[in-house]
């Protein structure tokens, strides 16, 4: 990609940037929507308050708002901790802010998935004496993967777009590339095609991957082998 | 056998001491609903024992109660002679735990994990409660399909078997299990009729075998052939408790009269 009016490998590695930030973020907010549905279950009622105050702002915030409230609040409490100027990397801020975003609306995905899982699989397990763990790792996670995965593909398109929003705080990643070369190109029609199109190839690759997912996760439920 | 249903001063004989089940006075209250008023009742070792009664009569809910599925509100809980206590603690978690897999329970609606195969289904819990081998668990499992006569089904998915079908793994992974009591919650009545008997046909050979057995079932005539004892529940209480012969030919109580009748119709004795 030296084409471009040399801009192809800037572009190139901007787009890398956007899939390394989506897919860790991806799995981080996976990991927090978990424990947020586990949260939201907890016998402990100020746990279940929580976990609904964490669902409810994040949710109610417009995510370019809390990227920046994250980058530079983190800014001003990593400065006043160390006391001296600390600047916050872009991928880690952008990281966080993303994990957290990703992680509300998957804590609400997972809470009605594991609601779906008919109570007699875990009657069942529990009736044959298993712990609580074996019973999430046997019986429960395998069968709320079925029903979140729609509702974390809907969530990962998003993610993946969202990415953009974190240029704004200085991530070096698709979008941010493209505004640069379209800039100093004056040309920008072309690169933001471009940009598009990568944006779309990512989101049609992830759809069939997920319908490939979904699918996998019908084996045994489906009757057609 | 031993059984009794009044509340309070219950003497146990010493052979009932280390029966491999014994109930005292078990209540179940959902809000203020009593489901069970004070249930008591000992299984000896082989006693195969019907539990009849029409619906909301506390039949399942005794049985749940029994492995904890709802924790009763009141009275005791023996297994081979030891108290089970439920209780917030880790220690209690544990016990209960521990009672469930010597208490196999097989559930109406068949309940098997639709997303393992059959005999994953199976080996589960022996291998993460029991803590047996992979291989050993696969070699025991193939042996309890042959006998429930599904081994040709071990790797299919619930979903592609009958009801028939489904319940007969689900009591060979209750058998997986090796439990000292057997609890059946009305194993049959969520089958097509045409395939009750195959279900029944497993667990008339399981009673052969001497196992010890609790049945909730409103199969009549298999409750009368297969059991020595029956008991009659009416709104959570035990209204009427025999060996079948007796109990049928002679009814006492009016209520299991009128269930008889509704039941059999003119031919009720």
């Amino acid at each position: 990609m030296t084409e471009l009016q040399g801009f192809g490998d800037q572009i190139a590695l901007g787009a890398f940037t956007t899939l390394r930030t989506a897919c860790t973020s991806l799995v981080l907010g996976i990991g927090v929507g978990l424990c947020g549905a586990l949260a939201k279950r907890s016998r402990v009622q100020i746990i279940r308050w929580l976990a609904d105050c964490y669902t409810t702002l994040v949710r109610g915030v417009p995510e370019l708002l809390i990227i920046l409230i994250l980058y530079f609040g983190g800014t001003v409490a990593l400065t006043t901790m160390f006391g001296r100027y600390v600047e916050v990397d872009a991928f880690a801020a952008g990281v966080f802010a993303l994990t957290i975003v990703f992680g509300a609306y998957a804590t609400e995905v997972f809470r009605a998935a594991i609601q779906a899982v008919p109570s007699g699989q875990i009657e069942a397990a529990q009736a044959l004496g298993l712990s609580k763990f074996w019973m999430w790792h046997l019986v429960i996670l395998p069968q709320m993967w079925r029903y979140a995965l729609p509702g974390l593909g809907n969530l990962w398109l998003t993610l993946l777009k969202d990415t953009a929003l974190i240029s704004v705080v200085g991530l070096e990643d698709l979008m941010r590339k493209t505004s640069i070369a379209a800039g100093s190109t004056h040309d920008p029609l072309t690169f933001y095609s471009i940009a598009a199109g990568l944006y779309l190839l990512f989101t049609s690759v992830s759809l069939i991957g997920l319908t490939w997912l979904e699918r996998r996760s019908d084996r045994g439920v489906r009757f057609a082998k | 056998m031993h059984t009794q249903s009044d509340n309070g001063q219950f003497q146990p004989l010493i052979s009932d001491i280390n029966a491999p089940l014994r109930v005292k006075n078990l209540k179940k209250r959902f809000g203020t609903l009593e489901v069970l008023k004070g249930i008591s009742m000992t299984a000896q070792r082989g006693d195969v024992i019907s539990i009849l009664g029409s619906s909301g009569s506390g039949k399942s809910t005794f049985l749940r109660c029994l492995n904890f599925l709802e924790e009763p509100t009141e009275g005791e809980i023996w297994i081979s002679g030891r108290r089970v206590r439920k209780g917030g603690s880790l220690a209690g978690y544990q016990a209960v735990n521990a009672l469930r897999a010597r208490l196999g329970m097989v559930f109406q609606h068949f309940n098997l994990w639709s997303c393992k195969t059959v005999l994953e289904n199976i080996i589960e819990a022996p291998i993460h409660v029991l803590g047996i081998s992979k291989r050993e668990a696969c070699l025991r499992a193939e042996e309890l399909l042959v006998k429930v006569g599904l081994a040709d089904k071990r790797n299919d998915y619930p979903a592609h078997l009958s009801g028939g079908q489904q319940q007969r793994v689900a009591i060979a992974r209750a058998l997986a299990m090796q439990p000292e009591i057997l609890l059946f919650d009305e194993p049959t009545s969520a089958l097509d009729p045409e395939l009750v008997g195959e279900v029944l046909k497993v667990i008339r050979a399981l009673a052969d075998e001497g196992r010890t057995m609790l049945i909730a079932t409103h199969e009549l005539g298999f409750a009368r052939q297969v059991s020595n004892h029956i008991v009659f529940l009416h709104q959570g209480r035990i209204e009427e408790e025999g060996n079948p012969g007796k109990l049928f030919s002679e009814p006492s109580s009016p209520r299991f009269k009128q269930f008889l009748s509704a039941h059999f119709g003119e031919r009720g004795q």
